[in-house]
């Protein structure tokens, strides 16, 4: 058994597919691609596959981890892996790791925010700042017409949680009025932002 | 650095209503296995499901289908599905037209839209759809430039409720039809819709109502000659078309699985199943094919579970010798079967027993009447004996849960036969007493829908209140909380048992009732009857004079244009048969009971024999 993890990234409607699927479109591909899935124990056994923390739907992503624990693998089979996947589900880079589990290494997380429809980036902007995500973030920046925020326990304190703040204040209304995209996923080692692969 | 101009979804049109809509992803498409390249040129064809998504993807039809005619050249196909009414909502709040799946091409810039007529509570569904598209309901007020509205499916052989509607019914198996169809409607380009309709009234099981007329009217004599028109029939699986790469869907749906079809109709002569009737006569797929798709599906699918799919698959010749040969394959890709739809026969528990797949839950069985009189009017050629053993088969290896299909209203029922009901369902749990300390049954009760083709097309439907009575009844008598007892909405069997037998005047009545609102007729949650029962008065139809009465031998029944194939003196003697609670046995192990397509019959035997 060997654990592969990989960084993908989901865009346009595709974003629209629950997290909970994922597993599954992931392992139907590695299978049209010749690899070998290491299975899990017990009454119905499935791939073993850990996917990063949730991620909700309508947020596009672009660098997610996920460990993949295979009998074996050659680059051929992860080639034809990633052009096996179904379109704007990408596979960008990938590694052998070993070590703590996924769940474990996913401390951090940085997100883009845009004001869609006729929402002012500033009020964005002060709402976030002065609120409990303001409080939290290890980065907030504004830039190219939205803002760039790192957050501490993406499984706390995800997209969800900064839609509810905005919603909270009035300064949206829903999830339609704003853009959030999850650009990537960190570990903390020793207060220092390290990537996963 | 990457701003918001990066990020294109954003400016998707969809974008804001799947931010607001239940279950987003039935609108996603981007399933793997759609991969011809869209030609704008090509005869551009929609197939579409009325239904929502989950269920469409489900239907191994459109597999077969989309597979069909993505293997014309010069035709380009696309899929959709009746958005839920959350969606709906969205797309008129922003006056967002309807668009197909994968490629995104307004519907209304298909040349054909081929609709699948499954279950009669979708029907409001193709009205949404057409709506959403801007295509008009009524078949003469679409003009040159709307799409073809085509249908088939069991629905197509009953289709005077949506005669006014649909443009071109397409009757009985669609792998023979399609291709000529396209190829005329390749050829007729340009031409005007009448004359291409025209043409088109011409093929082989196609019936143009506008062109053709009704059954119960005479209002064309110059086409009379043409009724009954005769539905198509595949003689030959093993040549016939099938897929060998599938859309694979990324969101969860009813059964996320390989559909095989081992073979195509039912011979078993089920007295109250359309299916068993307008399916036959039984086509069996060879185990050699069977076999090679099989490996070619487990390959080009990466999905790790078979369904060898039929209305009755122990029924399969030489299934253990099938099953026996395709562990190699399974094997191959981690993969398992399934067998869905179970004999109440020993046999059937053996077989299941040896699926891994199956031991994950429980086993479903439909012995469909509580006693053996009621069994044997309805020919279900099952014993009180098989379901004896059945039982204490299914709970001696290991299962714990049982669910047990039965229906209520069937014709001479008597409240002897509902209680036979409670009475199996105590055997049962007294059976599984015996094995383990804790199990469950799980009974389904449904109204008896009398349907056309059969030998019950001239019986009365219960009414509503008898239903609700009854259902009422049955579960009075449940006390055990290991047995659960659920019985269908009488309302909505009601409704289905009108669409099922009405005549052309349903087209204006189902219009009706989706103007005042009726969508997914067959989901309790947006159901409502009220909305119908107005329709109704408004259009001065009387549906439980649809529904509920006794028809003479000699009325002329809406679906009389329409040549199933079997014929209706084998209908009318084997409900008489019935009637008198004799049993007919199933002509693939007894004589053959001349069902109508005993011609057809011979002729696929000589044809095995000379093979």
């Amino acid at each position: 058994m060997k654990r592969l993890r990989v960084l993908y990234s989901k865009r346009g409607l595709f974003s629209f597919i629950p997290h909970t699927s994922l597993p599954q479109i992931f392992a139907s591909a590695a299978r049209r691609a010749g690899l070998s899935f290491h299975y899990s124990e017990g009454f119905s056994p499935r791939p073993k596959i850990s996917l990063g923390p949730a991620l909700p739907v309508g947020v596009p992503a672009l660098a997610e981890p996920a460990d993949f624990y295979f009998l074996s693998w050659n680059d051929h089979n992860l080639r034809r892996w990633k052009t096996n996947l179904p379109q704007d589900l990408t596979i960008h880079s990938w590694g052998a790791v070993e070590g703590k589990n996924l769940s474990k290494l996913c401390k951090a997380a940085s997100y883009l925010i845009f004001p869609r429809a006729d929402i002012a980036l500033p009020i964005v902007e002060k709402t976030i700042a002065s609120s409990r995500a303001g409080e939290l973030s290890l980065d907030f920046q504004v830039r190219d017409g939205g803002l760039s925020i790192t957050l501490p326990d993406p499984q706390q304190y995800g997209p969800g949680f900064i839609v509810k703040i905005l919603v909270a204040e009035r300064v949206i209304k829903d999830w339609s009025e704003i853009a959030v995209i999850r650009t990537s996923i960190a570990n903390m080692v020793e207060g220092s932002i390290t990537p996963l692969l | 650095m990457m701003n918001y101009e990066s990020f294109k979804e954003y400016k998707d049109p969809l974008w804001s209503c799947l931010t607001k809509v239940n279950r987003p992803s039935r609108y996603v498409g981007k399933e793997w296995g759609v991969d011809k390249a869209w030609n704008e040129g090509s005869l551009k064809f929609c197939l579409a499901f009325p239904d929502v998504y989950e269920i469409g993807m489900s239907y191994i039809g459109f597999q077969i289908l989309f597979s069909l005619l993505n293997s014309i050249s010069g035709v380009a196909t696309d899929r959709v599905y009746c958005p839920w009414t959350d969606m709906e909502e969205e797309m008129r709040e922003r006056s967002i037209a309807l668009r197909s799946i994968s490629h995104k091409i307004p519907l209304s810039e298909f040349d054909v839209i081929g609709f699948t007529l499954q279950y009669e509570l979708t029907y409001t569904n193709i009205l949404t759809i057409l709506d959403l598209a801007d295509i008009p309901f009524l078949s003469s007020e679409r003009n040159d430039d709307h799409p073809v509205i085509l249908a088939g499916g069991p629905g197509a052989l009953v289709p005077a409720p949506l005669s006014e509607i649909v443009d071109v019914f397409c009757l009985g198996d669609g792998e023979p039809f399609l291709p000529v169809f396209c190829d005329l409607m390749e050829k007729t380009r340009g031409l005007p819709r009448e004359q291409r309709l025209k043409e088109i009234s011409r093929l082989p099981g196609a019936y143009v109502p506008l062109l053709h007329g009704y059954a119960t009217e005479e209002d064309k004599p110059e086409s009379r000659e043409s009724f009954p028109i005769r539905r198509n029939l595949v003689k030959d699986l093993d040549t016939a078309h099938y897929p060998e790469r599938m859309i694979v869907p990324n969101a969860p749906v009813v059964h996320d699985r390989i559909p095989i079809e081992i073979f195509r109709g039912c011979s078993r002569g089920c007295r109250f199943c359309q299916a068993g009737m307008i399916y036959r006569p039984v086509r069996e797929r060879s185990p050699e094919t069977v076999l090679k798709l099989m490996d070619t599906l487990l390959n080009s699918t990466g999905w790790d579970e078979v369904g060898l799919v039929s209305l009755a698959s122990c029924d399969y010749s030489g299934i253990l010798e099938l099953l026996k040969r395709s562990q190699p394959i399974l094997d191959k890709y981690n993969a398992n079967v399934t067998l869905p739809s179970l004999r109440m026969d020993n046999f059937s528990v053996q077989l299941a027993n040896s699926l891994e797949s199956h031991r994950r839950g429980g086993l479903t069985f439909a012995p469909e009447a509580g006693t053996q009189r009621l069994r044997n009017v309805i020919n279900k050629g099952v014993t009180e004996e098989d379901i004896e053993n059945t039982l204490d088969s299914v709970f001696a290896h290991g299962w714990k849960r049982v669910k047990l299909y039965f229906m209520m209203g069937l014709p001479t029922e008597t409240e002897e036969d509902l209680e036979g009901i409670i009475d199996i369902a105590r055997r049962a749990m007294h059976i599984a007493r015996g094995y383990h300390r804790r199990s469950q049954i799980n009974i389904s009760v449904a109204g008896f829908v009398p349907k056309a083709h059969t030998p019950f097309q001239w019986e009365p439907q219960d009414t509503i209140e008898d239903l609700s009575r009854k259902g009422r009844f049955l579960k009075s008598k449940v006390h055990d909380r290991n047995i659960s007892l659920h019985y269908h909405e009488p309302d909505q069997s009601f409704l289905e048992g009108v669409l099922a037998r009405g005549g052309k005047e349903l087209s204006k009545v189902i219009i009706n009732a989706w103007e005042r609102g009726a969508r997914f007729d067959g989901w309790t949650e947006t159901f409502n009857l009220l909305l119908w029962m107005r329709a109704f008065e408004e259009e001065g139809i009387d549906p439980f004079h649809i529904a509920c009465r006794r028809r003479d031998l000699d009325e002329k029944l809406p679906w009389d244009n329409i040549d199933a194939g079997i014929s209706r003196s084998f209908l009318w003697k084997e409900r008489e048969l019935s009637l008198k609670g004799h049993v007919t046995p199933d002509c693939r192990w007894d004589n053959c009971h001349l069902c109508g397509l005993e011609k057809v019959c011979s002729m696929l035997s000589s044809n095995k024999v000379s093979e």
